[in-house]
């Protein structure tokens, strides 16, 4: 977040064996056992939560909806890997289900966040000191400044919007980062000789934007909001746990874990089946995020 | 370093420090028994028996404070601060006699800390306190004591039914007769306290300040999450309990809670019905007699009780035909959501009047359901199953969630498609209330201990906004004539014929009634919990 | 002097603004709620006269710029209003659960310093150890309500002596288990700044020759690389408060500790609007003074911000 954005110029990366220039190949190997083990873990994670996404089918064992009674409080093994729940759904029908589920919402965060912060913050960067930028500034300043999350979440839990509205919310707070990025680079970009000799030539200024400076002011602020991913998952799972995500029968990480806690003594796969899917989508995503701060060119790094 | 930098970090760590430094609550207890610590599930967020609406709060309130009446282990009627009462031949004054003697527990705050003796003036003041506007009880008694509206409204100063001749004597006129009217005053929002007490202002009445008569008194101030009582010394009652120090600490998170009994740093806790599994044995979970798992069985005891309350599948007759609702009534598995989603720790009944009351009889003594019914009777309906869905709204306590996931499964059959909407349980009864909405799980815990407000408030329009918009004109005379009957066989008998009216015109679906389970250690012995779900510890007795 | 007061007054309005700008955005977004507070307030046993009574008692009925500039006054003087639901004061409600939840955050942050310190020292000096401060690092991932409920559950079947629930007494003393959970996560945090930090220090030639002169591993560790990664340490727990804060009030929650995390859920529960809005507003004001503190302090310490232009 904030320290990532205010440290940008100051300190050395640690791919700094890397070279500037180097092919995305060549940096691949290149990276140390750890690197390769976080990258492992994030492209598996990714394939086991997306892979059923994909294929679009649920076969009938992979069924998170249809009860069961009489097969309620399965202990893992046999028919089901990892047990049945209260009512006799497959818990990895489920815990897939809601995977799938959490990507979905979070993705809706990056996208509009990638989107707001890219328009205001391109806008700042192209009015640099103007009443516009000053006024934009300010209203990052606040967002920096004040606990963003807790006010999402405390909208969140009073408008009700579902879940994907939650996450809506969560992306008009988080723009900020990005915006910041992006408003750097275009100022820098603005002053370039090439882009002062399109406008000599009369280049329309909407022709530089769209076609020239926003594409290069893009690639960090995506960047940017990629290393928000862990951090929206989390609250994901979290504002799911407390009650604020998607309705039931549909399954999201965070609740099956919470139903699961009241029978954690009769049926604990019911606590430890969620409870190790989350973490190993969190830890998924936060090793992807690791990987690709080391594996990206330093100048593209926030 | 420089100064300046130096005038900063100290400036910095000078508010740190002060807005962390807190001076330690002195524990004010005057004896050196254990305590016994009671887990709560929610806030206790007041302690003034007039806003008390939770039953959290209510437990405490019930220790701390008394009523006119009260109940025994059977749920029947005990003089409590009214020694003994009388009424007129027409059945409309009740004179009660106050007990004498009975001292409020001491506080600065009251009478400097002398001895302040109850009279009856105290009670008038309660019971006025009750119907004024701002309090959520209003209606317990609002349309049968005299001069009860125009106080409510603002349009008088004072009730004039309710007035105290002399110190020891009160007076309640009523404008029609209710054999049953002391069953009204049996719940703890009837505790009576001081006059002053209640003009210290919210912020101190029933935080810093909870002077009652009852057998435990308030130590300290009551915090949301933690309050503290202290055995009353010069209680009017002898009791032969021996709990000095009672603790009560709400845990929100049953899963810790229970983990806090289990390794015995908490005395006794309410036991939530998905917990029943974790603590007895699947097999017999199924019985009427579970057995407990034998870790749990060498330490702990479980204790049943029947409250009275009612868990049901609200529908809002003003969106659905009677047809419509019968057939949900029928459609829906009674003893199945029990046994998946209790655990065994309900009853089925099919209508809304407690099975705990004394005397009563339910209309239905077994589940009504029947799919080829309820197959009928949707064919007879408006509602096309094509077009039409049914939304539910459901919360996360007492196990909504689960029994509108098991009723969304029951009605597929039927070819009704079911919407679940999970919002806050406030949200819910909100919407409730106000009519915003189709269905809802929810459950009812009774202020009164009789059928008759019960189907004169909840059934009847007018009184309060009518939780499930039902309006039967013949209902409404039988209901209005039922309170013109004296003897309370006569009105039980009426109940059960007015109940089976309810279910069969499909008011709502009513699904079970709970029990109230709690989950001791085997140091604790002969605790009593009422048909309010009020623990009573008078006589609870408590090992070192 | 002068310039430090010119520069200083600067950020000081510009902090004020700020503030404003969080009230009328808390203000605006509450008052213009469709939820009707009185309704909610007297619940059941209510007519519709009984609760117009009760909005007219409230004052809301008046125009919304009236009651905003009221409500601007009265946080001047710290009143915040009444609540809905039993109409004490706002502000007390809060100060009372104000101390607990900063003495646990405070707790927590000085528990997380001083661990990370001791984990980087450890794998510093003995190098079989060093996959240790990148594992802890790792742990920044984890959602603060997991690690509260596995820590709960671990705790109590691993150390049943230990109890989960507490009477809270002594705000200063009690809840030591729910601020080690909660420590996990700014552990996990200053753990994974300071491997940055340190691999870099590791390569300066500074370090180099230290090393090469023989000095103790404790005096290369605290002079040469934690020394001049010290600001941007303690930056990095600033930077991650409103992070924090919001693991703070999760694990309130969890374990049920009367702070302002557990005030603002149940606010939320009963849709107490005054509550809520005190609550996030008097957030937003502690917040916005100490980015402002910690500002003037980063600016003191380090000349090279000092003098040049402000980072906005």
């Amino acid at each position: 977040m904030k320290s990532e954005a205010m440290s940008a110029s100051s300190i050395p990366t640690a791919a700094a064996a890397v070279g500037p220039n180097d092919s995305a190949v060549m940096r691949l190997t290149r990276l140390s056992p750890m690197a390769k083990l976080l990258l492992s873990l994030g492209a598996l994670v990714l394939t086991l939560v997306l892979l059923p996404t994909i294929l679009g089918i649920w076969s009938k064992a992979l069924d998170p909806y249809t009860m069961s009674l009489d097969h309620a409080f399965s202990r893992p093994g046999g028919r089901h890997l990892l047990g049945t729940d209260s009512f006799g759904r497959n818990v990895v029908a489920r815990l897939l289900a809601a995977a799938a589920l959490t990507l979905q919402a979070v993705t809706v965060a990056v996208i509009t966040s990638l989107w707001l912060g890219v328009v205001i913050g391109g806008l700042a960067g192209w009015f640099y000191g103007s009443v516009l930028d000053r006024c934009i500034g300010w209203v990052i300043s606040l967002i920096y400044t004040v606990p963003f999350y807790l006010i999402a979440v405390a909208v969140a839990a009073i408008a009700r919007p579902g879940l994907v509205g939650a996450f809506f919310i969560l992306g008009l707070l988080a723009w900020a980062a990005p915006a910041r990025l992006v408003r750097a680079e275009m100022i820098q970009l603005r002053h370039t000789q090439y882009v002062i000799a399109l406008r000599a030539a009369g280049q329309p200024n909407s022709f530089l934007v769209r076609r020239i400076l926003l594409p290069m002011a893009i690639a960090p602020a995506a960047v940017a909001v990629t290393l928000f991913v862990p951090e929206f998952i989390g609250v994901e799972i979290g504002l799911s746990f407390f009650g604020l995500g998607p309705q039931p029968p549909t399954p999201s990480l965070g609740r099956e874990l919470y139903y699961g806690l009241s029978f954690i003594g009769s049926a604990p796969w019911l606590v430890w089946a969620p409870a190790i899917t989350i973490l190993m989508v969190v830890l998924g995503f936060f090793a992807l995020g690791r990987f690709l701060g080391k594996a990206l060119p330093s100048r593209v790094q926030p | 370093m420089k100064p300046k930098t130096l005038l900063i970090s100290a400036l910095l760590v000078g508010i740190i420090g002060a807005a962390t430094f807190m001076v330690t609550r002195s524990s004010k207890w005057t004896t050196n028994h254990p305590t016994c610590v009671v887990a709560l599930e929610s806030t206790v967020n007041t302690l003034d028996p007039m806003r008390a609406t939770e039953v959290f709060s209510g437990r405490v309130v019930a220790q701390i404070y008394e009523g006119l009446v009260g109940l025994d282990a059977q749920n029947s009627l005990v003089p409590v601060l009214a020694e003994s009462w009388s009424l007129s031949d027409d059945h409309k004054v009740w004179t009660f006699k106050i007990r004498s003697g009975v001292q409020f527990h001491r506080h600065p705050a009251i009478a400097g800390g002398q001895v302040r003796i109850l009279k009856a003036s105290d009670a008038v003041f309660c019971l006025t306190r009750l119907l004024n506007k701002e309090s959520p009880f209003a209606f317990a008694m609002l349309d049968v004591v005299k001069g009860a509206p125009e106080y409510n409204a603002g349009k008088a100063k004072s009730v004039t039914g309710i007035t105290a001749p002399d110190d020891m004597t009160l007076r309640m006129e009523l404008v029609s007769s209710d054999p049953f009217l002391l069953n009204r005053m049996t719940s703890q929002v009837f505790g009576i306290y001081p006059a002053e007490a209640a003009q210290l202002g919210p912020d101190r009445f029933g935080t810093e300040v909870a002077v009652g008569t009852g057998p435990f008194v308030l130590v300290g101030t009551r915090r949301d999450d933690n309050v503290r009582l202290e055995r009353n010394s010069r209680y009017w009652k002898s009791e032969h309990g021996n709990i000095e120090k009672l603790e009560f600490r709400v845990i929100q998170n049953s899963a810790l809670c229970l983990a806090d009994v289990r390794n015995e740093h908490v005395d006794l806790a309410w036991l939530q019905s998905e917990q029943m599994r974790d603590v007895f044995t699947d097999e017999s979970l199924r019985t009427t007699v579970p057995v407990m798992r034998p870790d749990w069985a060498k330490r702990f005891v479980v204790n049943r009780f029947s409250t009275f309350n009612s868990h049901f599948l609200a529908l809002n007759d003003d969106k659905f035909d009677e047809a419509f609702r019968r057939a949900v009534s029928f459609a829906v598995n009674r003893g199945q959501i029990v046994e998946a989603v209790t655990f065994g720790s309900a009853k089925v009944t099919p209508g809304p009047l407690p099975l705990a009351m004394h005397g009563f009889e339910p209309a239905y003594a077994t589940d009504i359901h029947d799919v080829e019914k309820a197959k009928a009777a949707l064919a007879q309906s408006r509602f096309n199953p094509q077009n039409d869905a049914l939304e539910i709204l459901v919360h996360d306590r007492e196990g909504a969630r689960a029994i509108g996931e098991m009723i969304q499964a029951q009605l597929q059959p039927l070819g009704v498609r079911v919407r679940l909407v999970e919002l806050g349980f406030n949200e819910v009864f909100t919407r409730i209330i106000q009519g915003n909405y189709q269905g809802a799980i929810m459950f009812l815990e009774y202020v009164f201990s009789t059928p008759l407000p019960i189907l004169d408030n909840f059934f009847t329009p007018g009184k309060l906004p009518n939780l499930w918009r039902f309006n039967n004109h013949e209902f409404n005379d039988r209901v209005t004539a039922m309170k013109s009957l004296r003897d309370a066989v006569a009105m039980n008998h009426e109940a059960q014929s007015l109940e089976k009216v309810l279910v069969d015109r499909g008011a709502s679906a009513f699904l079970f009634q709970r029990q109230n389970v709690v989950l001791h250690n085997t140091r604790l012995s002969d605790i009593l919990i009422d048909g309010h779900s009020m623990l009573h510890l008078g006589e609870a007795k408590m090992e070192p | 002097m002068l310039a430090w007061l010119k520069r200083t007054t600067a950020d000081l309005l510009y902090a004020g603004s700020l503030i404003v700008g969080i009230v009328a955005i808390a203000f605006f977004f509450f008052q213009a709620f469709p939820t009707d507070p009185a309704r909610l307030a007297l619940g059941p046993g209510a007519g519709a006269e009984t609760v117009e009574r009760l909005r007219d008692g409230w004052g809301l009925n008046r125009p919304l710029g009236e009651r905003f500039i009221s409500y601007i006054g009265g946080l001047a003087r710290l009143d915040l209003g009444t609540t809905y639901r039993d109409n004490r004061s706002v502000s007390l409600q809060i100060g009372e659960k104000f101390a607990v939840t900063a003495s646990i955050g405070l707790r927590a942050s000085l528990l997380a310093l001083a661990a990370s310190y001791l984990i980087h020292l450890l794998a510093f000096c003995v190098p079989r150890l060093r996959f240790l401060a990148g594992g802890v690092a790792t742990m920044v991932a984890i959602p603060s309500f997991l690690a509260a409920i596995l820590g709960g559950i671990l705790v109590s079947i691993l150390a049943p002596g230990i109890a989960l629930s507490r009477t809270g007494d002594r705000v200063w003393n009690d809840y030591w288990l729910p601020v080690c959970i909660l420590a996990i996560y700014p552990v996990a945090l200053l753990t994974r700044v300071l491997v940055r930090k340190i691999d870099d220090g590791r390569r300066t030639l500074y370090f180099q020759a230290q090393a090469a002169a023989g000095f103790s591993n404790f005096h290369l560790f605290n002079r040469c690389l934690l020394r001049p990664a010290l600001v941007s340490w303690l930056a990095a727990l600033f930077n991650h408060l409103s992070l924090l804060f919001l693991a703070t009030m999760i694990v309130e929650i969890i374990f049920t500790i009367p702070g302002v995390g557990q005030l603002l859920a149940l606010a939320v529960q009963r849709s107490d609007f005054p509550l809520i809005q005190g609550i996030l507003v008097l957030n937003g004001v502690f917040f916005i003074v100490l980015h402002f503190l910690s500002e003037q302090v980063y600016k003191s310490l380090n000349p090279a911000v000092r003098a040049g232009r402000s980072s906005r």
